[in-house]
């Protein structure tokens, strides 16, 4: 229990300390700095190590909730700094659709390199919903999810008849369908101009758009959807654990391994992949829901192919089929080039050897999928 | 009552025919050898009976049910289960988890059971935890010890017995087995025959067919024999009546002084 405060509220403080420096070399110098000290760590305290990983293993609820604690004072840390915390924000929306899809590509195999088109989906129901229908945030951002979902279902049929290369074209494709379709359904999605002036949404009578004022403080607005989309990065981080860790998550795991030794022993391949498809879809369209909502401007140019491949990256980085791995990926690959924007031309390049080297040199990623779902005679499940 | 019941079968790839109007039976609790030369039609007799293939003509029933149209997941549920030539466990699943994906529980499951955490499910979890951890009991410590291992971390006896507990895990009528001892030297093929022998003691009702290359080595395992060549099938009967055919000895083993 100590050993998890302290280590984790030395990573707050070290993130905070990451935020506050701002000469690109100085951040190099710092990565540099953190790099050696976990090289050394590992290497002088391999036992120390290796305890800390145990203790968070075994209590997963206190390191949530204490995660949860410290990202609920960040907002002060910051001082209400909206820059900092609109990139959180992005963060946290990232750190969903990377669960998302590393539900759908990491435990069930499929892959997926058109994962934007789902948020588009999302991003642009809550558009139109709100802006054009007049309907509710709060009641067309879950219709966000199930749209994308049924997308979800939609690309899965074609994809029942495909594996491994021919699936990543056919997600491909599938993708640029999507942005096609949002340039040229003019009526519906306003073309290359996009939505602009979707509402903010209003929560028990405050606007969201407004700053979040406490009296003794006053936050920009930008906190106010820092604590929604850490609510629902909260609870898609339990749902997605759930799902892993049930039968059906291994049932999953299994389909990935073999499909057709999986189809011999009784599984109804057609659908649980048309299932991974509608869950992984479902979280993307949520995010870009709240993309949407958060931004108040969407247009089909945000949800390009690059995007795709950013999600693809961050999940790679973290480890396929790891939780915690896609939420540090998906934080790493969104903070980190924001230290670097005098670079920002070479976004997608940094992005692409991320993969490449990660392929190459760490291809369980930062913090890989080690332990199984079940164990003998102890069911590891949801304690 | 025939368990299984197969006539006429035949399975054309373009001009090939790789099956060609066989036709067996198999009672309850027997076992039956499949043998042949490679290219044969064993694997893909297999394949037709677990449903992977589509039979060009000709009819399967098993308990009773046609099989025709089914799915092989459906076909699995009517209590047929297989072992793959080239051993296709889940690697990167553990040993538990292997045998698990063979139980009903897993299938059972309420998804949405299971994300609101609900009792029933966690019972389920664990009762599909016990069940595979006494299904490797069958072989003793020998799987029971590395439980928690990951399958691609097992050697390679100890993949060919996984192999098998996932196929008994469903409680099957009838388990295939393809070519269980490919790979293995004689002292392998012997302890596996064992283990074959221990699985047929355990459950007296199961079914098996073993498909192999070798006659030596299901001798003492069968009751019957079916020797295919070129997808026909060019005797079938008593193990000791096949080795003694001509035909068998001329078409597969080569020479008669060698049979056996």
């Amino acid at each position: 229990m100590i050993k998890i405060l302290l280590t984790e509220i030395i990573g707050y403080i070290l993130f905070l300390f990451f935020v506050y420096v701002e000469d690109p070399i100085a951040v190099a110098g710092v990565m540099a700095a953190f790099i050696v000290a976990v090289v050394f760590l590992k290497k002088k305290c391999g036992e120390l190590v290796k305890d800390l990983e145990k203790a968070y293993a075994d209590n997963l609820g206190q390191v949530g909730i204490i995660a949860v604690v410290l990202a609920v004072t960040m907002p002060f840390s910051l001082m209400g700094d909206a820059y900092w915390l609109q990139v959180l924000n992005f963060s946290i929306l990232y750190a969903i659709m990377a669960l998302g899809l590393n539900f759908m590509t990491g435990r069930a195999g499929m892959i997926c390199l058109g994962y934007a088109a789902f948020i588009a989906i999302g991003a642009y129901t809550v558009g139109i919903l709100t802006l054009k229908a007049g309907i509710s945030f709060w009641l067309a951002l879950p219709l966000a999810g199930l749209f994308a979902s049924i997308f979800g279902v939609i690309l899965g049929l074609p994809a029942l008849r495909v594996k491994g290369h021919y699936l990543a074209l056919v997600t491909i494709a599938f993708g640029l369908i999507v942005q096609q379709l949002l340039l040229n359904l003019e009526n519906i999605t306003g073309g290359t101009n996009g939505l602009i002036n979707i509402p903010s949404p209003h929560f028990m009578g405050i606007d969201m758009g407004a700053n979040l004022d406490f009296g003794f403080m006053s936050l920009s607005y930008q906190a106010n959807f820092y604590y929604l989309c850490l609510l629902i990065l909260a609870i898609t981080t339990i749902l997605i654990y759930r799902f892993s860790n049930s039968l059906f998550g291994l049932a999953l795991n299994a389909m990935r391994e073999d499909q057709l030794a999986a189809q011999c022993y009784g599984m109804n391949i057609t659908r649980y992949k048309l299932l991974a498809f509608a869950i992984g879809a479902f979280f993307g369209g949520i995010s870009g829901g709240l993309y949407a909502a958060m931004i108040n401007f969407i247009a089909p140019e945000n949800f390009g192919y690059s995007m795709s491949i950013l999600v693809i990256s961050m999940i790679i980085l973290g480890g396929l089929d790891s939780i915690p791995g896609a939420i540090i990926g998906a934080f790493f690959l969104t903070i980190f080039p924001e230290k670097f924007r005098a670079f920002e031309d070479y976004r997608v390049m940094f992005y692409g050897i991320i993969i490449v080297l990660c392929l190459l040199f760490m291809r369980e990623g930062l913090l890989p999928f080690k332990h199984r779902i079940f164990k003998p005679s102890i069911p590891k499940g949801e304690n | 009552m025939k368990l299984l019941d197969v006539q006429d079968l035949t399975i054309c790839f373009g001009g090939v025919i790789a099956v060609n109007e066989v036709s067996f039976a198999l009672q309850a609790g027997e076992t039956l050898g499949v043998i042949g030369p490679n290219g044969s039609g064993k694997t893909t007799l297999f394949n037709l009976l677990s449903g992977i293939y589509k039979p060009t003509s000709g009819t399967i029933t098993l308990a009773g049910k046609l099989t025709q149209g089914l799915r092989t997941d459906e076909i699995f549920h009517l209590g047929l289960s297989r072992t793959f030539q080239n051993g296709r466990l889940f690697w990167n699943l553990n040993v538990l988890e292997n045998i698990m994906m063979g139980l009903e529980e897993v299938r059972n499951t309420s998804i949405v059971g299971s994300i609101m955490g609900m009792q029933k499910e966690k019972d389920l979890q664990k009762q599909a935890v016990q069940k595979a951890s006494k299904i490797m009991e069958i072989f003793g410590t020998l799987l029971t010890s590395q439980a928690n291992k990951v399958a691609s971390d097992l050697p390679y006896a100890d993949r060919r017995r996984l192999e098998i507990c996932r196929a008994i895990a469903s409680n099957p009528k009838v388990i295939l087995l393809d070519e269980p001892s490919a790979g293995m030297d004689g002292i392998e093929t012997e302890i596996l025959m064992n283990d074959l022998l221990k699985v047929k003691k355990a459950l007296p009702e199961l079914s098996i067919i073993v498909v192999e290359h070798d006659m030596g080595f299901i001798k003492g395992l069968v009751d019957k024999v079916m020797v295919l060549d070129y997808g026909k099938c060019i005797a079938y009967g008593l193990f000791d009546d096949v080795a003694a055919n001509e035909d068998v000895i001329k078409a597969y083993l080569g020479q008669g002084d060698e049979a056996c």
